[in-house]
């Protein structure tokens, strides 16, 4: 059975709960998907990831929240909360309120909000968003009224509740009023080691002069396949700062899509991925400019290993008639093992004169003066190279600006390299 | 300490070094003079073990517990954890990696390697604000990446203060004063003789004389198309300085 | 069939935007409009070619029928009727010309008007040209200095008579007639071209060169060049192409392919400036070029100059694989359109061998409502060691309806690569141009100037006469469009 295909079962088994889904949107998301199928390499977005893994393990979407907890879903949750953050928990798409933790009196509230946000970004994956909207049965609006002092963290976390391999399709809608500042995580994670497909899909809606920050956290089962969609649109005058960081799921595709819909908006996309093993990871991003006087800046950096492959293709498009337009893209990728592979394609597409755009990207493996000049400092060539990838994605980490989130990722970053990187000395040796 | 015999070494198959000798014993410091192109810096680099550089003949015999061991096959990392420090004359930057994870990494290496328990954070601060005294530096800089988005000056700084924290045997200091304004050069040296003792030596790299006006050598050595030409004493770089390379050299 | 029609346009004016785009009233011996089997059995009989070149012909036209035009440049142009094209026009002779003073004086006034003198008296001294009009080649000149070092340049028809091992060794080794739309159709089609052979050791004593235009209507130019460096050889090779002006659009597609081989070097420059249409984009000519050359041996050298300031539509990417060990490639592009132009054109540097190094120097300017695109691949096998690739596309934009895209696909497979991709899209300042005009330059002059600047890369890898050519070539389209 595919995972189209599982939608008869799924439908049924979960009209037996009492979920506010619209059935009949969600069949003719299954017609359309059936009649077009899901993306293949013949698509010019998808020419460098595969989706054949969806072919072969057949992943159960989960049709209802889960009674009972099995042992172990209550210490990863908690493993996986960052200190010093509200955070909504997640579970298999569903918001489990027992399990969040957020102060009472801070002010975000759930409510629907019917807005519409446009997102033009890749036409190759409608398809991927039609399979979010077969499987998701617990959408959330989120709209945060005042300012965040702490950051909030949404928590997904996937649990096979010992029952093979499953697709979550986690939604959520943020909305962040206008003038008011929020940091948002949103975090990906499940079991160690299961096999699971999570098909998330975030859009946020940064209203006049608000501030956003989030960090878009892949740390998932190595396992695990991972895609998501975030989208972001952003009117006048707001700051919106993106992080993706990349440390963990055997396969990851995201496509981002940032909507410049008012000038004067300052924007920041980071991207940092430590890929190792056979990861393969897929960033699809489109920063879209469609009024002036607009900054988006773009930083992605790849850290290689093993037989890893990277994947960048950025999109800068710069609508017509509009000026004062500053753009600028960077991808690097820095190689540490023979064996890895990157695609790298920024895209620049501008229709307006009045603009300032640049994009780069570099590709190559670390530099000998660097590594000698640590080993000068009596710091092994290992340590060396571990240090300074390191130093290569702290660098984005450290342009996070809440201390929690800093900390707390420059940390992450760190194990994550110690402990893979220990692992392979050892199998060398 | 470190007696190098008949050094020859090249780089991308270029001769650089063609029979050099120099000998330097606990307690001294030396300068090394000589033009543009005459292998100063290349000599510090293979003392150091720069990859780029193949040593092709001769010895370099530095003393390591008591004996004198031919380091030329030495890793770098090796050599410095045995106290050999080269102050770089273009300090290398590694943005994302703080000062402090840095010198913290660097210092237990070296007390790994002796057999010794390595700090811990707290025991390891403690230890590198007294070092701190050594030399002035801006007050975020131990947060800071590595000599990242540093000024020419503040790197030379950083290069010293590495040295007091590692508190090395055998200092090279490959063109420290380059680059340096008359307020930085003081403070540099002031710092490199705090760290100067009995117990270890230094060697300056240097073109101008300058540098000797502040650390007092006690010998001087003139190097000149790969070989020490001539050796002396302080008043060999007043001699430099009047007539020139050229008028000496001929 | 015979084609005798009165010019369309009046005569030359000096100051009409494209000076080239008169006709030249000459009879053509044409082939009816439309493609099938005994079309490409006519060109091949009129050549009197062998049968293998037949069969070849017709192997690339069975293949063609299988494919699609290709969508994916995203260029805007009606659907091509490929039956609505003549395959096949030459100038009408009476008995092949013995030299080149016995040709029709019509064709000679033509290419005196272009610049490119044919008599041995007024011939170009230090270039062999190869003029191809039409569909043929109508004249070769320096033969016999080529002759003494035994260089081979004539035209492909020609060639394929005296030098049959070297074309069928090399005809369709660089570009398959598989290889896409417009190869397989040239592959079926092509009339004529020009023909290269430099013999082991020898530095080619003068540049060649062929030029091409494009004279009888409703007829498709698909022209072939083959180029063989052999081992230790060198050779410069440049190429210009004009058309006349015309309301319908006419299809050029041709194909090129270089091979260096052992410590080969080859310099190829290409000038070009087929008519674009008019200000609303009426008529043109659609460029749909495939050119790539093949590093094949050791420390060989293959270096593409092109300078792009003509044709409605331009689709082109000249690239270079570099099997080689230590083997070199080079991409030096100035593309410039105006009213409604439209240009695709990069390169893909393949790295197979070893120590292989590519550099890619892009310039697109795009003014008025045109739309400039640099398109371009960098690979970098799992056999290539130590690849170096650095690339640069800038883009500048006059106009604020004018459009610059910047598509550059990096793939690599092995750690030792080092790669650097740079790119750039800007007007032009108004501080700078303020600067030149209070030196007293006026508006079209400054520009024009600080184009010639964003250039300069590119422009000092043209070899002079070429050089200064190119520079006058994008002042007078800058002023025409600009002022």
């Amino acid at each position: 059975m595919n995972i189209i295909n599982s939608f008869d079962s799924f439908a049924n088994e979960a009209q037996k709960f009492p979920h506010a889904a619209d059935w009949t949107s969600k069949q003719r998301s299954k017609d359309l998907l059936v009649q077009k199928g899901l993306p293949t390499r013949k698509e010019e977005s998808w020419r460098n990831t595969s989706l054949k893994f969806l072919s072969e393990t057949d992943f159960k979407p989960v049709s209802h929240m889960p009674t009972q907890l099995p042992d172990g879903v209550l210490s990863l949750i908690s493993s996986k909360m960052i200190d010093g953050c509200h955070t909504l928990v997640f579970l298999n798409g569903f918001y489990m309120s027992g399990l969040s933790r957020f102060d009472v009196t801070t002010t975000f509230v759930s409510e629907n909000t019917n807005r519409v946000l446009v997102f033009q970004g890749d036409l190759g994956s409608e398809a991927i968003h039609s399979l979010n909207e077969l499987y998701n049965l617990n959408p959330i609006d989120l709209t945060i009224k005042a300012d965040l002092t702490q950051p909030l963290q949404i928590l997904n976390v996937t649990h096979t509740m010992n029952a093979g391999a499953v697709v979550t399709s986690p939604r959520v809608n943020v909305t962040l009023k206008s003038n008011k500042e929020a940091k948002i995580v949103l975090t990906h994670a499940g079991e160690n080691q299961a096999r699971y497909f999570s098909n998330g899909k975030f859009t946020f809606a940064v209203e006049k002069d608000a501030r956003l920050e989030i960090v878009n956290d892949t740390n998932q089962s190595a396992n695990s396949y991972h895609l998501d969609f975030v989208g972001i649109a952003a009117e006048t005058a707001s700051t919106v700062r993106y992080f993706e960081l990349n440390l963990n799921a055997q396969l990851t595709r995201h496509e981002f899509v940032l909507e410049l819909n008012g000038e004067n908006i300052q924007s920041e996309v980071l991207g940092a991925s430590y890929l190792k093993h056979n990861q393969h990871c897929d960033s699809q991003t489109y920063i879209n400019h469609h009024k002036g006087s607009c900054r988006s800046e773009q930083v992605y950096k790849a850290l290689l290993d093993d037989e890893s492959r990277s994947v960048f293709s950025g999109t800068v498009f710069i609508a017509e008639g509009i000026a004062k337009t500053d753009s600028a893209q960077l991808n690097q990728n820095l190689l540490l093992s023979e064996k890895v592979e990157v695609n790298s394609k920024p895209i620049l597409r501008i229709f307006s004169d009045d603009v300032k755009a640049a994009h780069g990207s570099t590709m190559g493996k670390i530099q000998e003066d660097e590594i000698f000049y640590l080993q000068s400092r009596s710091i092994s060539r290992e340590k060396a190279i571990e240090l300074l990838g390191q130093g290569f994605l702290n660098e984005i980490v450290l342009r996070m600006n809440s201390e929690v989130l800093k900390k707390h990722f420059s940390k992450e970053l760190l194990n994550e390299l110690s402990i893979s990187r220990k692992s392979q000395l050892k199998v060398v040796k | 300490m470190l007696e190098i015999k008949d050094l020859k070494a090249e780089v991308d198959g270029k001769e650089i070094l063609k029979g050099l000798n120099l000998k330097v014993n606990a307690g001294e410091v030396h300068a090394i003079m000589g033009p543009n192109g005459s292998g100063k810096s290349s000599l510090s680099k293979v003392i150091a073990g720069h990859p780029s550089y193949s040593v092709t003949g001769g010895q370099m015999l530095y003393d390591i517990n008591f004996e004198p061991k031919d380091i030329s096959e030495m890793d770098p990392d090796e050599r410095a954890k045995e106290g050999i420090f080269l102050a770089f004359q273009y300090p290398v930057e590694v943005p994302g990696v703080s000062n402090f994870n840095f010198l913290m990494t660097s210092f237990n290496s070296i007390l790994e390697h002796q057999g010794s328990e390595p700090l811990t954070e707290d025991e390891f601060r403690n230890y590198l604000n007294k070092k701190m005294n050594i030399i002035s530096l801006r007050p975020d800089f131990l947060e800071r990446g590595v000599n990242s988005g540093f000024s020419g000056g503040e790197k030379k700084k950083n290069e010293i203060l590495q040295m007091a924290v590692l508190a090395p045997r055998l200092s090279i200091l490959d063109e420290t004063d380059s680059g340096l304004d008359i307020d930085a050069l003081k403070v540099v040296s002031e710092g490199v003789n705090k760290i100067k003792s009995k117990n270890n030596a230094i060697v300056l790299i240097t073109h101008y004389q300058r540098l000797l006006d502040y650390i007092k050598p006690d010998f001087i050595h003139v190097l000149y198309q790969g070989r020490i030409v001539k050796t002396g004493g302080p008043e060999l770089a007043l001699e430099l300085e009047k007539n020139g390379y050229d008028g000496f050299l001929q | 069939m015979e084609n005798k029609k009165a010019a369309s346009t009046g005569p030359l004016q000096e100051d009409y935007a494209y000076k080239y785009g008169f006709e030249t009233q000459i009879e053509s011996d044409a082939v009816q409009k439309g493609l099938n089997e005994d079309i490409i059995r006519l060109i091949s009989a009129k050549k009197e070619e062998p049968n293998w070149m037949l069969e070849y012909r017709l192997k690339a036209f069975r293949h063609w029928q299988t494919m699609k035009e290709p969508q994916w440049s995203g260029l805007k142009y009606p659907t091509i009727d490929f039956q609505d094209i003549c395959y096949y026009s030459a100038p009408k002779k009476k008995e092949g010309p013995k030299s080149l003073d016995e040709l029709d004086p019509e064709l000679i006034k033509t290419f005196e008007k272009l610049g490119i003198p044919l008599g041995e008296q007024k011939r170009i001294s230090g270039v062999a040209v190869d003029v191809v009009f039409d569909s043929v080649s109508v004249a070769t000149t320096h033969k016999e200095e080529l002759d003494k070092v035994g260089v081979v340049f004539c035209s492909i028809s020609e060639a394929i008579k005296t030098h049959p091992d070297l074309v069928k060794k090399y005809l369709g080794s660089i570009v398959p007639y598989a290889d896409n739309f417009y190869a397989a159709l040239n592959a079926a089609v092509f009339t004529d071209g020009s023909f290269c052979y430099i013999p082991k050791g020898v530095r080619c004593p003068i540049d060649l060169s062929t030029y091409f235009r494009i004279n009888a209507k409703e007829t498709g130019q698909f022209e072939r060049t083959l180029l063989i460096a052999d081992e230790g050889s060198y050779v410069n090779y440049l190429e210009g192409c004009t058309a006349p002006q015309r309301d319908e659009n006419q299809l050029h597609a041709a194909v090129v392919e270089l091979i260096a081989l052992e410590n080969a070097e080859i310099k190829y420059s290409t000038v070009q400036n087929w008519y674009s249409g008019d200000k609303e984009g009426r008529g043109g000519i659609y460029n749909f070029v495939t050119k790539r050359g093949k590093c094949a041996g050791k420390k060989s050298k293959i270096s593409w100059t092109q300078v792009e300031s003509g044709s409605s539509i331009t689709w082109k990417y000249p690239s270079v694989i570099l099997q080689g060990d230590e083997s070199e490639g080079s991409f030096y592009s100035v593309a410039l359109t105006h009213d409604m132009m439209q240009a695709d054109t990069g390169t893909k540097m393949i790295h197979i061998g070893k120590n292989t190094k590519s550099t890619i120097i892009s310039k697109g300017i795009s003014v008025d409502k045109s739309s400039n695109a640099y398109r371009g691949q960098v690979k970098i096998m799992p056999s290539a060691e130590n690849a170096r690739n650095y690339s640069q596309c800038d883009s500048m934009l006059v106009g604020s309806k004018s459009s610059a895209h910047t598509y550059p696909y990096i793939d690599v497979k092995n750690k030792t690569a080092h790669i650097e991709h740079e790119a750039t899209t800007s007007r032009i300042s108004e501080d700078q141009i303020f600067y030149l005009q209070s030196r007293g330059l006026n508006m079209e002059k400054s520009i024009s100037m600080l184009v010639n600047g964003f250039c300069k890369d590119v422009f000092k890898q043209l070899p002079l006469e070429f050089s200064v050519e190119a520079v006058k070539l994008i002042e007078m389209k800058l002023e025409n469009s600009v002022g």
